[in-house]
C-alpha cells in the first residue's frame, strides 16, 4: 500500500479490504496478549504446525487477536466461520481441533464452555452467559482482528470516521456531535468530552496538542492495556478526529511501559498509518497535518493526573500543578492540549460513523453508552467486560461475571481503584453509571471492579488503599502528602490491635480536609477507601478496635493459625513447607503447631489438603 | 520517591550551560529562573571527574543514544530509560554524560530518576522478579507471595540478592488481575500462586536451575 492522497482512495481501500474477507473462510481467532500466561505461545505453534500437517495449509488463517475478554479461561481461541468457542486449550488438544472443527466442521466437546448450572457444554462464542449480556463497542474489534495489520482494522469499518469528518464535517459540527453523543471522560472523572474539546478549540493560539492518556495506573484495571493491545488503529482514529475537531497538529501517546506488547502494537499502527498517509502533512489531501509520538511512562501512579502527565512529557518529575490554567489553555510546553483516556478515543470513531443519536440512545439518561470493566478479584469469571451504562451490579457479578468462587458469600465490589469506593451487597441493584455510583461514595474511575468476599478484610483493604496512595503521592501538596499519612498510620494502628475509638473519629475528621485542600485528584479522591468503608463495614473497624478481632481472619496481629485435631491425618505436607518448623509431629499422627515460632504466613493453611488449619 | 535504600545525591558537579534559553522552565510555578542559578553553577566546572569511569563501563553507547535525541524536547525521560536498557541501571557516568548532552542539570536529572519507580541507580540482578500488589492480587494473597519470596531469597522488596542473580521488585499491577496473584520473572508471568508456589517458580532460574541460558 502506497501513501493515500485523497479521501476517494482511502474508501476505496477500505471497500477492498472489506470485500477481500471471506465471510466462509476458516478462521482460528486466538488471543496472543494477555493469553500468553497461560501458554497461548505454545497454543498458536500447535495450530501452525497441526495445519500444515493435515494438508489444510493456505485454506485457514490463524489470526492473532487481542483479548477477547473471558481471561479466566485462558487460552481461549474461536473457530470461524462456525463461531465455536474453546477454553483452557492445551498444545495437546489442538490436532483434535484442527481435524474435527477444521477439517470437519464439528465442535470438540472436551474444551467447550460449560454451563455453570448445568454443566452442559456450549457451543457457540455468543451464547456463553459471560458474552450474552456485554454490547461490545469500544471492545468490537479485540478479539477478533489481528492488532498488527491495518487491513483487518479497515475492513471492520475502520478509518471511516475520519473519513466521515474530513470530507463533509467541520471541526464544530464534530465536537457538536461529540456534545450530542452525550459521551463523558471515561479516565475516571467523567467529564463531558465534547465540552472538552470546545474549550480545547476556542483556546487562541497555532500550535494545539492532543495526549492520549494510556497510563493506566489503577492497580486493578486492564481495559486500556486491552485495547491499546488488540485494537491500537481505532484510539489512533479516535485522536485523528479530536485532532481535527480542535485544530491540533501533534498528538503524543503516554502509555505504561509495564505494558509492552501495548506499546509494540502502538507503535506498529503508528508506523503503518503514518505510511499510508494517514498520519502527517497534509493527511488525505486535505490539508489537515497531524502526526503522533509515543511516549513510554516510567512507573508513576500520579502521572494518570492531566497536569503531571504533561510535566513527565516534558520530562520533568510527574507532579501536578494547580489549575487554572486548565491543559485546553496552556498545557503541554503551555500551548492548548487536550488530553483524554483510550477508552474516550476509542468510543469516538463509532461515534462519528454511525452518529450521535444511535449513542445517545445507549445507556442512561446521564451517562451515555458502555463502559469496560476489568473484573478481578474474588469472581470466577475474571476478565474484561463491555456493558452498557445502567446495568446493576448484581448483573456484572451474577451474570457477566459467574458469581463468587467456592460457594462463598459477596461481600463488596470497589469500583475506580484506590480512588474510589465499596460498594457493599445491600447495593447490589445500584445502577452503573457515573452519578449513582458518585452518590454511593465510590467513583466510576477508569472501570476496575474487584470483588470481595467474605474472607476479605475492609480495614485491611483500607489500609492497602491507603498504603498506595501514601507512596505514590507526589508530595508537593501537605494534605496530601501528610495526611494521607496520618491516615495510614491509624489503620496501621487498628489492624495492629492498637486501635481506639478516638481513632474512627479521627478518620471521620481527616477524611474531608484531605479531600477539599489537596492539589489534585489523586489526594483529592484518596480518603474515598477509608469513607466508604467506614459508612459500610463500620462494624468491622468496632471488632478491630474493641473485640481485637479481625472477622475476615486477615489481620496478621489478630489471627493465630491452628492444627484441627479431628481433620489432621498426619500428612506431614505442613510440617515440611512450614518455613519457621514450627509444626511437629510424626507421620500419621495429629500434627502440633508452636505458636511462639509461628510468624502466621499462611503457608501450612494453604498447602493443607484436609482443611486441617482454621484461622481463629 | 518510594525505594528505600538510595544512595546520597550525587555531588553537584555539572558541566556550566552554555545556552540557558534550551533548558526547560516549569511554568505556573513561580520558582526562580534557572539563569539566576548561573553563578552557583561557575565553581562547580566539572573536573575531569569522567576520567575515572570504570573500565567496563563503554560510554560510546550513551553517546550513540544521546544522538538520537540531540534538539529534541522533553528528552530527558526516554533517554533515561534506553541508557537503563543499555547499562541495566544508570551509573553515575552515565548520567554525566546525560547532563551534558543535553543541558539538563544533574541534581535535575537526579530529581527525575527518583520520582519514578522504573530508574536504578545500583545494579541489579541478572533475573528480575516483579511481585503485583495490585488490588486483585492484595485479595487473593499477594502479601504471603511477597513474603515468602523475602524469606527465600532473603532480601527486603526493591533488595538485590547479594550474587547479583535475583532483584525483588514490587509492582502496583502488571494488568493481568485474571492471574491473581501474579509474579513475573524477567518477561514470564507465573500466576494463580501460593507463597510456596512462588518459590517453586525461582527454582527454573536459579544459578544450578535449567532455564539459566534460556
Amino acid at each position: 500500500m502506497g501513501k493515500l492522497t485523497s479521501i476517494e482512495e482511502l474508501q476505496h481501500l477500505q471497500r477492498a479490504a472489506q470485500e477481500g474477507k471471506d465471510p466462509h473462510r476458516l478462521r482460528v481467532r486466538i488471543c496472543m496478549t494477555g493469553c500468553r500466561a497461560f501458554g497461548a505461545v505454545e497454543v498458536r505453534d500447535a495450530f501452525k504446525q497441526s495445519v500444515g500437517g493435515n494438508g489444510l495449509t493456505g485454506k485457514v488463517d490463524i489470526v492473532e487477536t487481542g483479548c477477547h475478554g473471558f481471561c479466566a479461561r485462558a487460552p481461549v481461541a474461536a473457530i470461524d466461520p462456525y463461531g465455536f468457542f474453546y477454553q483452557q486449550i492445551s498444545p495437546k488438544d489442538v490436532p483434535v481441533i484442527v481435524q474435527e472443527s477444521l477439517g470437519e466442521g464439528k465442535p470438540v466437546e472436551k474444551i467447550l464452555y460449560k454451563h455453570p448450572q448445568d454443566g452442559r457444554p456450549i457451543t457457540l462464542e455468543r451464547e456463553v452467559p459471560f458474552y450474552r449480556e456485554q454490547m461490545k463497542i469500544v471492545l468490537r474489534n479485540c478479539g477478533q482482528i489481528d492488532p498488527t495489520r491495518m487491513e483487518d482494522y479497515l475492513a471492520r469499518e475502520g478509518y471511516l470516521g475520519i473519513a466521515k469528518v474530513l470530507s463533509s464535517m467541520k471541526p464544530d459540527e464534530v465536537i457538536e456531535e461529540v456534545v450530542r453523543s452525550g459521551l463523558r471522560g471515561r479516565g475516571g472523572a467523567g467529564f463531558p468530552t465534547g465540552n472538552k474539546w470546545r474549550f480545547a478549540r476556542g483556546a487562541k493560539g497555532d500550535e494545539k496538542y492532543v495526549i492520549c492518556n494510556a497510563d493506566e495506573g489503577d492497580p486493578g484495571a486492564f481495559m486500556d492495556r486491552a485495547v491499546l493491545e488488540g485494537d491500537p488503529h481505532t484510539v489512533l482514529e479516535g485522536m485523528l478526529i479530536a485532532a481535527y475537531a480542535i485544530g491540533a497538529q501533534h498528538g503524543y501517546i503516554y502509555v505504561r511501559a509495564e505494558y509492552p506488547i501495548a506499546v509494540t502494537h502502538v507503535k506498529k499502527a503508528v508506523a503503518d498509518a503514518r505510511a499510508l498517509g494517514l498520519l502527517g502533512k497534509n493527511i488525505l489531501g486535505t490539508g489537515f497535518d497531524f502526526d503522533v509520538k509515543i511516549k513510554e511512562g516510567a512507573g508513576a501512579f500520579v502521572c494518570g493526573e492531566e497536569t503531571a502527565l504533561i510535566a513527565s512529557i516534558e520530562g520533568r518529575r510527574g507532579m501536578p500543578r494547580t489549575r487554572p490554567p486548565f491543559p485546553a489553555v496552556a498545557g503541554l510546553w503551555g500551548k492548548p492540549t487536550n488530553i483524554n483516556n483510550v477508552e474516550t478515543f476509542a468510543n469516538i470513531p463509532p461515534i462519528i460513523h454511525r452518529g450521535a443519536g444511535w449513542y445517545a440512545s445507549l445507556g442512561t439518561e446521564k451517562s451515555k453508552g458502555t463502559k469496560i470493566f476489568a473484573l478481578a478479584g474474588k469472581i470466577n469469571n475474571t476478565g474484561l467486560v463491555e456493558v452498557p451504562m445502567g446495568i446493576t451490579l448484581e448483573k456484572i457479578i451474577f451474570d457477566v461475571g459467574g458469581g463468587i468462587p467456592g460457594g462463598k458469600k459477596f461481600k463488596a465490589a470497589q469500583t475506580g481503584g484506590p480512588s474510589g469506593g465499596c460498594i457493599p451487597a445491600s447495593l447490589l441493584n445500584l445502577p452503573i453509571d457515573y452519578d449513582s455510583l458518585t452518590a454511593a461514595g465510590a467513583i466510576m474511575g477508569s472501570g476496575g471492579l474487584i470483588i470481595m468476599d467474605e474472607n476479605t478484610c475492609m480495614v485491611d483493604l483500607a489500609k492497602f488503599f491507603l498504603t498506595f496512595t501514601q507512596s505514590e503521592s507526589c508530595g508537593r501538596c501537605v494534605p496530601c502528602r501528610l495526611g494521607t499519612k496520618r491516615m495510614l498510620e491509624i489503620l496501621q494502628r487498628i489492624t495492629e490491635g492498637k486501635g481506639e475509638s478516638a481513632d474512627l473519629e479521627m478518620l471521620r475528621e481527616l477524611a474531608p480536609m484531605i479531600k477539599d485542600a489537596s492539589l489534585c485528584g489523586l489526594g483529592q479522591t484518596a480518603p474515598n477507601p477509608v469513607l466508604t468503608t467506614l459508612n459500610y463495614f463500620l462494624d468491622e473497624y468496632r471488632a478491630h478496635i474493641e473485640e481485637k478481632r479481625c472477622p475476615a481472619g486477615v489481620c496478621k496481629a489478630l489471627i493465630r493459625y491452628q492444627i484441627i485435631a479431628e481433620a489432621c491425618k498426619g500428612c506431614g505436607v505442613c510440617r515440611k513447607a512450614c518455613p519457621q518448623k514450627a509444626i511437629a509431629g510424626k507421620p500419621k499422627e495429629v500434627h502440633t503447631l508452636d505458636q511462639s515460632l509461628c510468624i502466621k504466613c499462611g503457608i501450612c493453611y494453604n498447602e493443607c489438603k484436609f482443611d486441617a488449619i482454621e484461622i481463629i | 520517591m518510594r525505594r528505600d535504600g538510595l544512595p546520597a545525591a550525587p555531588e553537584f558537579g555539572c558541566p556550566i550551560h552554555q545556552n540557558t534559553d534550551s533548558l526547560e522552565f516549569e511554568p505556573f510555578v513561580g520558582r526562580r529562573r534557572r539563569s539566576e542559578f548561573v553563578p552557583f553553577l561557575l565553581h562547580a566546572v566539572d573536573s575531569g571527574e569522567e576520567e575515572r569511569m570504570p573500565e567496563n563501563l563503554d560510554l560510546s553507547k550513551i553517546d550513540e543514544v544521546l544522538s538520537h535525541y540531540r534538539g529534541e524536547k522533553g528528552a530527558l525521560i526516554p533517554v533515561l530509560q534506553e541508557a537503563q536498557n543499555v547499562y541495566g541501571y544508570l551509573p553515575e557516568e552515565v548520567l554525566r554524560r546525560i547532563s551534558r548532552g543535553l543541558n539538563v542539570p544533574l541534581s535535575k536529572i537526579y530529581g527525575v530518576i527518583t520520582f519514578y519507580a522504573q530508574f536504578y541507580l545500583t545494579p541489579r540482578g541478572k533475573h528480575v522478579i516483579k511481585s503485583c500488589q495490585g488490588t486483585a492480587c492484595h485479595v487473593r494473597g499477594a502479601k504471603g507471595v511477597l513474603d515468602s519470596l523475602c524469606r527465600e531469597l532473603k532480601v527486603d522488596p526493591g533488595g538485590t540478592t547479594g550474587d547479583l542473580h535475583f532483584s525483588l521488585e514490587t509492582v502496583a499491577c502488571v494488568g493481568t488481575c485474571f492471574l491473581a496473584p501474579v509474579i513475573m520473572i524477567d518477561s514470564d508471568y507465573y500466576g494463580k500462586l501460593t507463597p510456596k508456589r512462588a518459590v517453586d517458580a525461582l527454582k527454573k532460574y536459579s544459578p544450578n536451575g535449567k532455564k539459566e541460558e534460556a
